[in-house]
């Protein structure tokens, strides 16, 4: 029934799906030359430094901004800021700029700038202004001159100081020649939503990168600031380039192809290994600051009895988690990761079932437990965005079943485990979460971790709401001294570690691959250049990329 | 019943099923766990600030008042605010479908024309070879997703022969063309870059093929059970019998009533697309509207989850009617209310 002319409608099919196949042979109008570092990103990325507060955000901000000062392995180090004084009561901050800096726009950068940073920040509200709004007194700040600015503050915080490496700078005149004021939201008494719609998807910093390009749900493209007035890498890239990604089908193609240079934070452990194995790649791996928390809700029964927490911190197999499922993370030498300045390296419980079901027979709850195991399930919660998770909550009821406690791994989609966290009542027994710092010192994960404040929020499951430790917490952060303030944190260190309100599981190493031609001194060599500060160890001006011709 | 007062009929009942589709998905998009404001803000944000923004999206008032309000809205063109892209989901729209909507077309293409040839091949070469090969082909073609195809095109045409780009809808270096239409293969055209066109299109062939596939099983399929159906009918049998032209049998008894479910279910997998695409778009990065969508329902993006539900309801709508009028147009027994 198929004559000639079907098949020959057949042929022709072919023979156009044939040479759109071999298409690709039309060459651009432009060649590629450039040096371009292409990393994935888990999505939204935020460039607006007064919204987000993610990985791929501050990263955005590292790149496209320049906070006021930077961090370092041991505490922050002179950047916008040349130098500071303290007043003696701790309360002014009087800060010496640099007058050297331009923005991308071409304008200068002055004390202007900064202080309208801060109070951009604050009024919107979002982002990392929960480290300044309730402690920057704005109205008594004040701009000296064109090169120097004074932050007065309603209470000592000896921590300020690592708080600035989150204030990033922006161009006050670009920004309000760009403030929309029909928009939905406007700011008093400013009339306007101070350049939030245009800082959407435009950089208005003084940063290594600027942005030229920009699509809000699929990548930020950043091209060299030829004027930087910063250190640079000889060969750091002309262009960097942050890509929706996450996908392991995706990454792995696109890096077969050299269209992407670093592959995104997520992906499992094998599949970064076999990207890099398969390409002739390399891996690295870098403290990010951050840990993994099996966060035990001490307010729900049994996990109110401190010991039934002790029984199930010594039942869990800490070492078979690091082998089989987060090889490149570390054990934890405490209950924050070691790199952060103020860590306390404290005795960690490791698997111990002995003493595990010692600690359980002291528990109130144990004649009960060992009637109605049933009674008392423990819910432990993931998150389906982040599949590794599963193992570990798989992994942990299987060393329940050990001590004789029953365990039950629930999914939870990130919205829903975010709005169960925020309720006492709805909040599992365990989360699998990951907490990292906000600002290079262990006050900052301490006080995400267990302050009060945070208890309705996915940075604590624990909702310890013990007064005792938000006085402890907030005496360390006020803390003017830093060995003093130190001393407070390791104090606080070990009172947590003795209330075992949560699994210490690992200090977390984000573990990428990237191409051969990719020199990143911060995966290369973690001991001496990663900055235990979300954000900042993907400084791309400091990662330098080879040329296509000299690969 | 004409024609005109036939497509009236579905036009109205099309515009009822949309009203209630948009009221169905406006309270079920509401009572998913996850507050949007929480999710869009980090934690540690100030109650105020996260009130502002609640009363900012009137996410504050009583639900029957926010659905009048996104009513009262859409019909000005403003389809709400987005907590994803941080920008009115109308620019979302604007700047993302035409994308899905080219992909969508250029595997429609595919679909037609591969599910039309695969059915009348296998329809007519009944139990032979070719009839085994392409139900073989059916069925891997139902029982797979789209989405597994997009990773095996993928891996075997992108990324181990190289035929084909990896991801996304334009090589860098092709310089992006003005816009006119807002579909970048048109605009394209219109500006003469017949490169950037070329190179569009070579990019989204393995995306609309992945998409097609499903689609064109499924058609082929019954296609072929049609024309055996029809094969077996008296008349066919009585027009043989008459010594009328084998084409005129072929063409106008056998092939015209057999296409008839064929047509039908085709318009509804090309409809299926938009939702099909999700994840095709993800795994190719294609930048379109469906790979937006995805985000937004992971983030409790509600004007989003709503509009892009309306906008798959909206195509069904039109597909439908299309399809309704086509096959009213081959069987006019149909539109006459099935008198014969």
């Amino acid at each position: 029934m198929l004559n000639k002319k079907h098949i020959a409608i057949l042929v022709f099919g072919i023979l156009v799906i044939s040479g759109v196949a071999f298409s690709g042979c039309v060459e651009p109008d432009e060649e590629e030359s450039k040096a371009i570092l292409r990393m994935g990103f888990s999505w939204p990325t935020e460039i607006d430094p007064a919204i987000g507060t993610d990985e791929s955000s501050s990263t955005a901000y590292t790149n496209f901004y320049d906070p006021l000062v930077f961090p370092t392995q041991t505490g922050v180090e002179p950047w916008i800021a040349e130098d500071w004084t303290i007043s003696e009561d701790g309360t002014e901050y009087t800060f010496d700029l640099r007058d050297d800096v331009t923005f991308h726009s071409g304008n200068e950068m002055t004390a202007e700038d900064v202080m309208f940073s801060m109070e951009r920040l604050t009024t919107i509200g979002q982002g990392f202004a929960f480290l300044f709004d309730e402690h920057v007194d704005i109205e008594n700040s004040t701009v000296v001159d064109d090169y120097t600015v004074k932050f007065v503050l309603e209470e000592p915080r000896g921590v300020f100081l690592s708080t600035l490496t989150r204030l990033y700078i922006v161009d006050k005149e670009d920004v309000l020649n760009h403030a929309d004021e029909d928009a939905d939201l406007v700011y008093e008494p400013w009339g306007h939503d101070l350049g939030k719609s245009y800082l959407l998807e435009n950089s208005a910093g003084t940063g290594p990168y600027e942005v030229y390009d920009a699509d809000v749900t699929d990548h930020f493209y950043g091209e060299k600031n030829e004027d930087y007035w910063g250190p640079m890498a000889d060969n750091a890239p002309d262009e960097f380039r942050m890509l929706a990604l996450g996908d392991p089908t995706t990454e792995r193609s696109m890096f077969g192809e050299e269209s992407l240079e670093v592959t995104s934070e997520w992906l499992e452990y094998g599949t970064v290994t076999e990207i890099a194995d398969d390409h002739d790649g390399k891996t690295g791996a870098y403290f990010s600051g951050g840990a993994f928390y099996g966060q035990m809700h001490t307010q729900k029964e049994p996990l109110d009895c401190v010991h039934v927490r002790k029984a199930i911190a010594y039942s869990f197999n800490y070492t078979e988690q690091i082998e089989e499922i987060f090889p490149s993370s570390r054990l934890p030498n405490g209950i924050i990761p070691s790199v952060l300045p103020g860590a306390t390296e404290l005795d960690m419980p490791r698997r111990n079932i002995t003493k595990a079901e010692e600690e359980l027979q002291k528990s109130k709850y144990y004649p009960d437990i060992v009637e109605n195991p049933s009674d008392y399930k423990i819910e432990i919660s993931w998150t389906a965005q982040v599949p590794a998770t599963e193992k570990v909550a798989l992994m942990l009821a299987g060393n329940l079943d050990d001590i004789g406690l029953e365990g039950e791994s629930n999914k939870y989609q990130w919205g829903a485990l975010i709005d169960a966290m925020s309720n006492k009542e709805d909040s599992p027994h365990v989360t699998m979460v990951w907490v990292t710092a906000q600002f290079p010192e262990a006050g900052g994960l301490l006080q995400a971790r267990y302050h009060s404040d945070t208890a309705d929020s996915w940075e604590q499951n624990e909702w310890l709401e013990n007064d005792t430790i938000d006085g402890m917490i907030e005496d360390a952060l006020a803390e003017p001294n830093k060995e003093d303030r130190f001393a407070l944190y390791e104090q606080l260190q070990k009172d947590l570690l003795e209330m075992s309100p949560s699994l210490f599981l690992h200090s977390q190493f984000s573990r990428h691959a990237y191409q051969d031609y990719v020199t990143w001194p911060h995966a290369e060599d973690p001991e001496e250049h990663a900055i235990p500060t979300i954000g900042y160890n993907k400084n791309v001006r400091m990662i330098e990329v080879l040329p296509p011709d000299e690969r | 019943m004409d024609m005109k007062k036939y497509i009236g009929k579905r036009l109205f009942w099309a515009i009822i099923s949309l009203f209630g589709l948009s009221l169905f998905i406006f309270y079920f998009g509401r009572i998913i766990p996850g507050d949007p404001i929480e999710m869009m803000v980090g934690p540690r944000t100030p109650d105020h600030v996260i009130e502002n923004l609640r009363q900012s999206l009137a996410l504050d008032r009583p639900l029957y008042i926010q659905y009048f309000i996104w009513l009262r809205n859409v019909f000005q063109g403003d389809l709400g605010f987005s907590i994803v892209t941080k920008r009115s989901v109308t620019t979302d729209v604007k700047t993302y479908l035409p994308r899905t909507l080219e992909l969508i077309t250029y595997a429609a293409a595919f679909q037609i024309v591969g599910s039309f040839l695969l059915g009348i091949f296998a329809g007519s070469n009944i139990n032979k070879w070719q009839d085994h090969v392409i139900r073989i082909f059916s069925y891997i073609g139902v029982s797979i997703p789209a989405f597994v195809f997009a990773i095996i095109f993928q891996l075997t045409f992108a990324y181990q022969l190289g035929w084909f780009p990896v991801t996304g809808a334009l090589t860098s270096g092709f310089a992006h063309p003005p816009e006119v239409t807002g579909f970048l293969g048109i605009d394209a055209l219109l500006a003469g870059q017949f490169k950037t066109f070329i190179n569009f299109v070579h990019h989204a062939t393995l995306p609309a093929i992945a998409l097609a596939i499903p689609g064109t099983a499924q058609v082929a399929r019954m296609i072929r059970s049609g024309m055996i159906t029809i094969k077996q009918k008296e008349y066919i049998s009585m027009a043989k019998g008459f010594g009328l032209p084998e084409r005129t049998i072929r063409f106008k008894y056998l092939l015209r009533p057999s296409i008839i479910p064929g047509v039908t279910v085709l318009g509804m997998q090309i409809a299926m697309m938009l939702g099909n695409a999700f994840l095709v778009e993800m795994v190719f990065r294609w930048p379109g509207f469906s790979r937006h969508a995805i985000n937004a329902m992971l983030h409790s993006d509600l004007n989003t989850i709503v509009a892009t539900v309306m906008i798959i309801g909206i195509m069904f709508a039109i597909i439908n009617l299309v399809v309704d009028t086509i096959v009213a147009y081959i069987d006019p027994r149909i539109r006459y209310g099935g008198r014969s």
